[in-house]
């Protein structure tokens, strides 16, 4: 057995006095343990990669990521070239009411009660809805981030106030001061875009504030202070990058909930009226759900799969940042 | 009895494997009836895996494809799950290394100790409370009337495991097993807890299978020991003859690494020896002990002026509603190319005391003189150039790299930070600092989750080295290591100390390590400095009754063996 005979060879005193003695030969090198080896071996990489490629190749090589990362592409590409497949309004008339998909040619996925062209209005709807969706969404990680990040940091008198600032926005139920913030304002793709962003930073910046309380505490926060770093490069290189997991699930949810919450604003009639948006289809074909489903349930599906697109391609890049993740990958 | 029926547990040709990996391979061994077995092994060892096996509690994806487990003639790999529960607890208890984690903390203690009462017996809520009170008394909880209602926050860590011990003998186990029962727990606590565990295992006449990477420990409090390295058991001998020279050369060199306060070791005297396994052509491990020559160090200069005064340095914390002074008026100096041990426990204020100095947390009172400049009040501009000479290395718990930085970005960013513009000219020094700890260059572009902890440990050296300091802070770098590879990292220190001329500020709660690397010797306790020594007088000639307790707690590794031995 392997294990009986490495035990008695290693134990034969010869063999190790001799190799003692062969040890204490004194190193070419000016440096007596040189290369000494921990008694624990790590497995060792052997590809070094520039920076930036690993997360990269890390990205691309999950499955789930790409999937997101594909059809979120075909979802802007549609927004791209909306004007060009579908000229002209989306909301104006061009065939015959109720045409069931697929049962004329020139409207593949049919008409609504009005006669308008349901994949144009898809098509044109993903510039409202896409557009909506990541604006909101930068404006509010953007505030949120920064917000979080300088309580969490700093903590004290900055801490207070800024939380104090934040419990303002949480304590006014979400729905209702947007519905306010939007009827005030003209609606328009902008303004419901910064409606959406003021009321879901609340969120992020709590989440963030959490974080770096947690992570300001590590030992290396601590010796990047005693490497005498300034604030914005604790915050932004040493902190950030390591609170960033749960900020990144965050952010593709709240992609998907700005989505939601345009589409929910266009269902009640508070979107602009003058333009095309998957949730205002949902809105006006929710009252022929029995009789003409589609209406309701092709738009829902685009935004079903564009959420789930976002989600896969939050998870997959908070795999590839984290170093540790992306390897155990490859 | 017949020598069949004192047997309590036999292990026969135990193999524990995860996927293609072994972690423990072909392990023999057995524990009688009222005897203490101790486990002894470095990280990786698989000595905890072999514990969780007796219990049947591995991880799902761990297979055991052969052996037997005879537990009072059954084998327990035999039996339904259903059945090992029963002797979970009730025949085989365990405690666990991590007192603060190990008790559920929305649950007063009575209650946890009752529940596992009620578990494995029948008995009213009444009689469960009282044996559980009993049980407080049997661990020495005092008033434990009263302390039965507590919460485990209220209690300290020592009591916390002492709950814990409570709870694992409840039952009257025939085994006890304790995985790392002292590691996390101050020197002082830590000798009182394994007293109790020898005193229980007397009392209720149990098995105790030790688990532990302190030969200390291991000498004092066992009778027999089972060695393993890397999932194999390398020998099986008394406890009385673990420091004997005739062993297996990795059991000496375990005991040559380990640094006993007894022994008096400095390292102005000798180096300690390191333990290095080489697979040999046949793939076999082969154990070599080496030490390395002895170094000329230069003499303290003590005429110079110090490059370290601290006078009268006081910290308070402050929160809402509490006041914590958690340094009160401490006052050392530190002469050039010296290393000044700092001994204490934990919250005696001596990790407050390197915050301080090193100005990431700020005084109240106080000064700090370094390199004759008082750097007390000056603002984060004018601390910059200080900075760079005076540089802190931390005790490695995973949390001291930053796990999203390859070990370039770590090592580069403080270059960069300190105005080295010139990319090649950081490269170099990179390179150096790398040749300096011993890392290979191949590690640069590595991250820091690829390495063990003494390569963590020599990265995190590297980065406080970058900047050429002259003086470092270590705070307890090599509390969280293997003895072989603390004996590496304190051989690394000392050369360093003497290439770099570096000089040190060393805070330890372990006494024999502070005793090797320290020129002279400052004791705190409750936030104050209580005794301040040179290295040879304090140790013989301990001022304060707190000294000579620490001193006690920490020595006389080998009185129980040696008793026995006579």
């Amino acid at each position: 057995m392997t294990t009986e005979t490495a035990v008695t060879h290693a134990v034969s005193p010869i063999q190790s006095r001799a190799s003692a003695t062969q040890a204490e030969k004194p190193d070419a090198s000016q440096w007596h343990n040189i290369k000494a080896p921990d008694a624990r071996t790590t497995r060792t990489a052997t590809v070094s990669v520039p920076a930036g490629r690993r997360e990269l190749a890390a990205f691309l090589r999950n499955p789930n990521a790409l999937f997101g990362l594909v059809f979120l592409s075909l979802m802007v590409a549609a927004a791209l070239v909306a004007p060009l497949a579908f000229p002209g309004d989306p909301l104006g008339m061009v065939g015959k009411p109720f045409l069931w998909p697929g049962q004329e040619a020139a409207f593949p996925l049919g008409t609504d009660s009005m006669g308008r062209n349901v994949l144009a209005g898809l098509f044109h709807g993903a510039r409202i809805s896409l557009f909506v969706g990541l604006t909101a969404t930068a404006l509010g990680l953007g505030v949120g981030i920064t917000v979080g990040s300088l309580a969490g940091y700093f903590g004290g008198w900055v801490d207070d106030v800024l939380v104090r600032i934040i419990e303002i926005f949480q304590t006014l139920p979400n729905f209702v001061l947007l519905v306010v913030l939007v009827a005030i304002a003209q609606p328009s793709a902008t303004t419901v875009s910064v409606a959406i962003a003021i009321v879901s930073w609340p969120m992020v910046a709590r989440l963030t504030r959490a974080e770096f309380r947690a992570i300001r505490e590590k030992d290396y926060v601590v010796a990047a202070r005693s490497l005498g770093f300034r604030h914005p490069r604790i915050i932004f290189k040493e902190i950030l990058p390591n609170a960033l997991p749960p900020l990144i699930v965050t952010a593709s949810v709240m992609v998907a909930t700005a989505i939601l919450m345009e589409s929910a604003l266009s269902f009640m009639g508070l979107g602009d009226p003058n333009v095309v948006s998957w949730g205002s289809m949902i809105g006006n074909g929710r009252e022929l759900i029995r009789t003409a489903w589609y209406l309701t349930f092709l738009p829902g599906l685009a935004i079903v799969f564009t959420v789930l697109a976002l989600n896969l391609i939050g998870d997959g890049l908070n795999d590839a940042l984290n170093p540790r993740f992306s390897e155990e990958r490859s | 009895m017949s020598p069949a029926s004192s047997r309590l547990l036999e292990v026969e040709n135990l193999t524990v494997r995860f996927g293609s990996a072994d972690p423990v391979r072909h392990l023999s061994f057995s524990v009688d009836r009222g005897e203490t077995v101790a486990v002894v092994g470095e990280s990786g060892s698989g000595k905890s895996l072999s514990a969780l096996a007796l219990m049947r509690l591995l991880p799902r994806n761990a297979q055991i494809p052969n052996g037997r487990i005879t537990f009072e003639g059954t084998d327990l790999l035999k039996l339904s799950d259903r059945d090992i529960r029963k002797v979970r607890g009730r025949e085989i208890a365990m405690i666990f290394q991590e007192p603060m984690t190990s008790l559920n903390p929305v649950a007063t203690i009575g209650n946890q100790i009752v529940e596992v009462l009620r578990l494995h017996e029948k008995l009213s809520k009444k009689e469960a409370r009282a044996r559980a009170i009993e049980l407080l008394n049997l661990v020495k909880i005092p008033d434990a009337e009263k302390r039965v209602d507590d919460f485990p926050h209220q209690l300290s860590g020592g009591q916390r495991q002492r709950v814990m011990i409570a709870i694992a003998v409840a039952c009257k186990p025939k085994l006890l097993i304790a995985d790392e029962p002292t590691t996390a727990l101050d020197a002082t606590i830590q000798a009182q807890i394994l007293e109790l565990l020898d005193e229980l295992r007397r009392k209720l006449s149990m098995g105790l299978l030790l688990i532990t990477h302190d030969l200390g420990v291991v000498s004092r409090w066992s009778d027999r020991v089972v060695v393993m390295y890397h999932g194999d058991k390398l020998e099986e001998l008394p406890a009385s003859e673990l420091f004997s020279p005739d062993r297996h050369p990795y059991t000496r060199g375990l005991a040559q690494a380990s640094i006993r306060l007894e022994d008096g070791v400095h390292y102005t005297s000798r180096t300690l020896s390191e333990i290095r396994v080489v697979k040999d052509a046949n793939g076999h491990n082969d154990y070599q002990i080496r030490q390395p020559v002895p170094r000329d160090l230069p003499p303290v200069a003590n005429d110079d002026e110090p490059i370290l005064q601290v006078d009268g340095l006081s910290v308070t914390y402050r929160t809402r509603n509490r006041e914590n002074r958690a340094l009160d008026k401490a006052t050392l100096t530190l002469a050039k190319g010296e290393t000044l041990g700092i001994v204490g426990e934990s919250g005696s204020g001596k990790s407050t005391l390197s915050k301080a100095i090193m100005r990431l947390v700020n005084a109240e009172s106080g000064s700090i003189r370094f390199q004759g400049q008082e750097i007390t009040g000056l603002g984060p501009n004018q601390l910059q150039p200080v900075r760079r000479d005076l540089q802190m290395i931390f005790q490695d718990r995973f949390g001291s790299l930053n796990p999203r930085k390859s070990i370039r970005d770590i090592l580069e960013a403080p270059l960069i930070v300190h105005g080295v513009r010139d990319a090649a000219e950081r490269r170099r020094r990179i390179d150096e600092t790398f040749e300096h700890v011993r890392l290979p260059l191949s590690a640069a572009d590595r991250y820091p989750h690829e390495f063990s902890g003494g390569q963590r440990q020599r990265i995190g050296i590297a980065r406080a080295l970058i900047l050429r300091p002259s003086l470092v802070i270590c705070d307890e770098p090599v509390s969280a290591l293997d003895v072989s590879i603390q004996a590496q990292i304190l051989n690394l220190l000392v050369d360093l100390k003497r290439d770099l001329g570096l000089s040190y500020l060393f805070i330890s709660h372990d006494l024999a390590v502070v005793q090797y690397i320290s020129d002279r010797v400052i004791v705190m306790k409750d936030s104050r400095i209580i005794e301040e020594s040179d290295h040879k007088t304090i140790w013989r000639q301990p001022k304060t009754d707190y000294t000579r307790a620490l001193i006690a707690a920490a020595a006389g590794g080998e009185t129980r063996s040696r008793a026995l031995a006579s």
